[in-house]
Formats: C-alpha cells, structure tokens, sequence
C-alpha cells in the first residue's frame, strides 16, 4: 500500500535461491516476493537460516558460489538487475543499491585509513578531484556522528571503536549517494545504547534524505523503532507481511506471534516466558508442509502436507498459515 | 540473615601495564576495579554492563579462571584466593560456568557422553567410580534434566542446534551439583526463538536444586526478568545494585535510567518515539575519565562529578547507588521522558538532546 502511494523503488518477484549440497540442493530462498517504496523502511525478520541474508545478497547479485539465484526477477527502479552483464549491474551497486556489511571489524581494510576509503569508494562512482571527495569523506563521517571528523579521517580501522566502525561502513554507504540502504543486522551484538545511537542515525537518513531502507534483523525492538513495514521469514519463505503497528498489535502468524511473545520484558515479572518449542529446522531437511508444522502450537493435518499461500487480506496484509487466513482479518 | 555463599570485597583484575617488549609502560587496565559483590544461597543475581564493562572479567576472576589481583573472594567461608591445587579443584565442583558461546565451549572431538561426564571423571575421589554403566546412567539423568534425549550422549557436537549445544553446555555445569553458577550471556548466542525455552531451563533448574547464580548479561530486560537483584557495573565498577524490582521500578543512578531508557518494551508506538539518551561512547578503560567515570556522558553531571569519585553507599534501603545525586533520583527525577518532545523534569545538563548531531548542510 505504501508502495503504490510513494512509488516503488525495488520490487522483488518470485525470488528463489539454491545452495548445491550432498548432491542435491538446498533452497535458501523460496518464492520470496515484495516490494520497497522511496523512503521506506522495511524489516526482513528471522533467524538464522531463515533467508534473509541470502535474499539480501540476491539483490545485489552477490549469492556466493556455487549458490545461484534459480528463479525471480529483482526490479530496481523499473530495471531488472538479474540478467544485467557485470560492468552493468556495477552501476547498481553502491549508487542504487549500497549495503552495510554486518562485521564492522571484517569490512574495513586494516592497512588504509578510514578517509581513504570513503575516498576509494567516491571516486569509484564519480570522477571527483581527490581533495574534494576527502572534503566529502570527512563531511560524511560528521553526518553520521563521528565527533572530530577531520583527524578521524585520518585514522585507521583499529583507531575506531565497534560502533564508530559502524558508523565509518553507514559513511562509506552513503558515499555513493545511494535510493535504498541495505543494513545487514546494524544492531547485533551492539550494547544498548549504541543501538539506539545507529536506530537514530537510520532515521535520521530516512527523514532528511528520503533514503529507503531495508533492515534485515532479528532484532525486534530495532524492526519496533524504525520499521514502516515488516516481512517475516521461516525457512526461505515469507511467512508474513504487515505494517509495523499491525504486526506487533496482531500478530497473525504463530511463528511471528511466538517470536513477539518469547521476548523478556522487564515489565513483567519472573515466570515462564512463552517459548516456541524445538529448534529452527536445518534447511536441507525442510518437514512436509509447512516447515513450522512441528512447532506450531494450532497445526492441523493438511499443515503437515501442504505449504500455506502467502495470502493478502484487503487491507494488504500477508500472511501463509490456513488457520490464520480461516480466522480472517479481524484479530 | 545468614553468612552469604559469596562474598567479594575489593576485586581488581588488572590486564597490561610495566612495560614490555612490543606494549608500551603504563598502568594498564583495570577491567575489575574494586568490587564488592554479595551472592545469597538460592539467589539469582543479575550482573549488567556493556562491552568493556568488565562484567565478563568480574565473573572469570570470581570463579579464578583469571587470577585476581587484589582483594577477597570467600565461598561458604572459604578464603578461594588462598586454594591452591587440589583444593581450588576440588572447590571448582561447587562453582560452575556456563559460557555464552556453546559451540566454542564445548570440545568438537569429543562426544557427548564424554562432554557430560568429564567432570565426573576428574572429580572421581568425590562421586565414587565413574565409569561404564554408571557414568552412563548418571549422563542420561543429566541430559534428561535440560530436556535431552539418552541417545544424545553418543552424538557429537556439531550434530546439534545452537539450543541443544547449551543444553549440552548446561548438563556438564550441572554434573557435580555445584551450588553456584556463573551464567555469562548464556542466551546471546541463541537464535531469539530459542534463547526463551533456555532462559525458562535455567530458572527451572535454579528453582529445582535451589542453585545461586551470576547471571551476566547485557540485556536488561532479560537480567530484570529472571533476577532476584541486578547490578550494573560500568568501566570496571559497580555503579548501582538493589533488588530487582525496586532497581526496575526506581534507577538511582543516571546509567541505570539510560539503560533502561535504551530498551524500550517491543512497541511500535513507544519504540519510535525513543531517542539515544546518552552518547553512545564509552570512554576507553585505559584513559579513564577523573571523578566519577561516568560524567562525560551524564545529563545532569556537575562539578563535583568531574572531580570527586562518587562512592557506592545506600541511598536506601539494600539499594546503593555510586552518584552524588542519586537522592534526587529517588526523589522522581525522571531524566529520559520517553516522549523525546518533552524535556526531562529535572538536571540542568543537555539531558535529552539528540547526539546525533549530523548536519544537513551536506550533499
């Protein structure tokens, strides 16, 4: 819905990657299709071999070897990125589509300073002057809170502390001038209040610039904080799809209601914190059905045979359980 | 009220410093400086801070998997900096360890059965004969109690679910029937569907065999949901311990608010509205800040704060916090409103502000 008042920005369609192994063939990603409007931000939920960091790298064309995308078209700003020729898609890359790597630590490279590749990174893009694009580099860095930019600039990676590498990567991003943020998990393993330091620095972009983001996490207080729309992956499928406030109000899926659930509150005291039984099923050995059959506390038979539509509702909500779609719209 | 099983008085764990020959003279780093910890039987004790805290040192040094420097540590009366060999080893059985990340914890040679039952082995002199059948019962028993199946014990490591690996991880802490575990961001590591069903285990078997635990994390809700008392500690120190929910209820040191002010209930509506309370750096422990190591970021630091270290004392009752100010935090001072469009009720400091500062003169 936000997509059709604001213009779509990255539409993705029937997207399905595979990883080779033991011979037959994993699927990381299945049938994932949605949609990034201009100066949206849209959380990609889930755990760990959920999908999300696979579809994130088809974006960007960047599935590792021998992984490859099967199936789907990825459509930025009315061009589909999958069939493009290298030197093409490069185009893409950074100026369209720029990503936050996760590991601040690995993305950097230890032996240049930060202001050199910001540099780097600019002049790959647009043929600036070297002495402009460092003015633009340590501009950047004073953007996204870096205090004294012009002697950081200055410095190398292992000068920066966790969150200020954080805060280089989102620099170097944006150098780029880029529509659309892919951030890969920005507040993992990040103390509290750093998280809230990187949050308002999304936002920050979001509002001034009109960036669209696309926040892939598990995090759901960060999906909470910023988030305008939020898809829901289990084991390479979107298994929901609803707009912030929706979501945590009424969560549809037993999946999304049990993740909403299990998270400790201070505000509610000792006792048993809801809990999803079993453990996130390996991808190679996928259960009949639907893959959360085993743990889902309504299953019904035709749940261990059939895998569930991602049915929208009329206001535009998706969701892929049968039980949930029989309860219908209303919560 | 009785002898408490821990008592730590003064603990300083120092990394670096003299000199050497690639690191420069110096002080070094106090990653533990100075702390007064107290642990009841039966008592779960929440230990929060952010990285470079030294919450994880603080926990290691208590159970001298690190040698402290200085200061005392008495487990049911006795002197554990005084143990050396055979009696620290035989100490170690009634204080445990479960690590935050249980792939790296556990050895990937060696399976199950033998993870599970090497503590009985070792401390054979107290658990009698541990071998064949009834070390195999006793590892079945132990695995059934954090929800295993018998036959794990003949699997290996890598066969298993980050969950199942901390369960693994959980039964061999368990197998000598310790009276004190430290938990050190036990559920961290864990996808978030999981991390409930071992946070519910760890409760259950604290509540079963009345255990005592450390449990270190640096999510405060967390901490606050499963504690009996919390306390914080940043850059080496204790800043603010009371029992849980009165610290929940009433943070009497400004950290304290900011922490919580930094984890917001998973709401849209109140989430979107909450902005970083304090400069997210945190100063490093080799150049640590004069007076109270906490004003640089504190909203309401006066200056008294930059110069006079505060001490922790009760501000009242069993609650201690380590601020010149704490009273007028007891008072109802609120200094992070969670609607950022009003400004705090208290503090004439730049409580509130947004630090993220970026101008937008840029292209």
């Amino acid at each position: 819905m936000f997509a059709a008042m604001r213009g779509v920005l990255l539409s993705v369609e029937d997207l399905g990657v595979e990883f080779p192994r033991n011979g037959g063939a994993v699927r990381a990603a299945s049938e994932v299709s949605f949609a990034v409007a201009t100066g949206e931000t849209v959380a990609l939920v889930g755990e760990s071999g959920c999908g999300k960091s696979a579809t994130a790298l088809a974006l960007f064309r960047l599935v590792p070897p021998p992984g490859r995308v099967v199936s789907g078209r990825v459509v930025f700003e009315g061009t589909d990125l999958l069939p493009l020729r290298d030197e093409e898609i490069r185009r893409f890359r950074g100026a369209g589509l720029a990503w936050v790597p996760q590991e601040p630590g690995a993305a950097l490279n230890p032996v240049l300073t930060i202001g050199s590749q910001i540099v780097d990174v600019i002049r790959a893009h647009r043929d600036v002057p070297r002495r402009e694009a460092w003015a633009e580099a340590v501009d950047l860095l004073r953007r996204v809170g870096i205090p004294d930019p012009e002697r950081r600039a200055r410095e190398y990676p292992h000068q920066f502390s966790g969150g200020m590498k954080q805060r280089a990567l989102i620099a170097m991003a944006l150098s780029a001038h880029p529509k659309l943020l892919v951030a890969d998990e920005p507040t993992t393993a990040v103390d509290p209040t750093l998280r809230l330091g990187i949050l308002d620095l999304l936002r920050a972009l979001r509002d001034e610039r009109g960036l669209s983001i696309l926040l892939i996490t598990h995090d759901m207080g960060a999906v909470a904080a910023i988030a305008d729309r939020v898809l829901v992956m289990y084991a390479g499928r979107i298994v929901e799809e609803a707009g912030v406030q929706a979501l945590f109000d009424h969560p549809r899926h037993p999946y999304t209601r049990g993740l909403l659930a299990s998270v400790p509150r201070i505000d509610i005291g000792r006792g048993d914190l809801p809990s999803i039984p079993g453990s996130v099923p390996d991808l190679a050995h996928l259960p009949p059905g639907c893959a959360f059959h085993p743990r889902c506390p309504l299953a019904e038979l035709e749940c261990r045979s059939a895998v569930p539509r991602l049915a929208a509702d009329p206001t535009g909500r998706r969701v892929a359980c049968v039980v949930a779609q029989r309860e219908g719209a209303a919560p | 009220m009785s002898a408490p099983l821990l008592e730590v008085r003064g603990l300083v764990k120092q990394f670096g410093g003299g000199g050497g020959l690639f690191v420069r003279g110096g002080p070094g780093v106090r990653a533990v400086d100075g702390v007064d910890l107290t642990v009841g039987r039966g008592e779960i004790v929440g230990l929060v801070g952010e990285s470079g805290s030294g919450k994880t040192t603080l926990g290691r040094t208590i159970l001298r998997l690190t040698e402290p420097d200085e200061g005392s540590i008495v487990f049911d009366g006795i002197d554990v900096r005084a143990l050396g060999g055979r009696d620290l080893r035989r100490l170690r059985r009634r204080m445990q360890i479960v690590f935050q990340d249980p792939g790296a914890a556990l050895n990937p040679r060696m399976r199950v059965k033998s993870l599970v039952g090497e503590p009985l082995v070792i401390h054979a002199e107290t658990w009698g004969e541990a071998r064949g059948r009834a070390l195999e019962e006793r590892v079945a028993s132990l695995l059934d109690e954090v929800g295993l199946e018998r036959d794990a014990m003949h699997r290996w490591p890598h066969e298993f679910s980050g969950g199942q690996k901390q369960r693994i991880g959980i039964a061999r802490a368990l197998a000598l029937r310790p009276e004190f575990l430290v938990c050190d961001e036990p559920v961290s590591a864990l996808d978030v569907s999981v991390q409930a069903q071992i946070v519910n285990l760890l409760v259950d078997l604290q509540r079963r065999h009345g255990m005592a635990y450390l449990f270190i994390a640096h999510d405060l809700a967390l901490v606050g949901h499963l504690s009996d008392r919390i306390a914080v500690m940043y850059l080496g120190r204790i800043v603010e311990e009371g029992p849980a929910a009165a610290l929940a209820a009433r943070p009497l040191h400004p950290y304290t608010q900011a922490l919580f002010a930094s984890s917001p209930p998973p709401d849209p509506e109140i989430a979107r509205r909450i902005r970083m309370p304090i400069p997210a750096e945190i100063p490093s422990p080799a150049e640590l800040p004069s007076g109270c190591r906490f004003h640089p970021r504190c909203p309401i630091a006066t200056d008294r704060c930059r110069t006079e270290p505060p001490a922790l004392r009760e501000v009242t009752a069993r609650h201690r916090a380590a601020c010149h100010r704490s009273e007028e935090l007891l008072a109802g001072a609120t200094l992070f409103p969670r609607d950022a469009s009003s400004s705090p009720t208290s503090g004439p400091g730049p409580a509130g502000r947004s630090t993220r500062g970026p101008d937008p003169a840029s292209p």
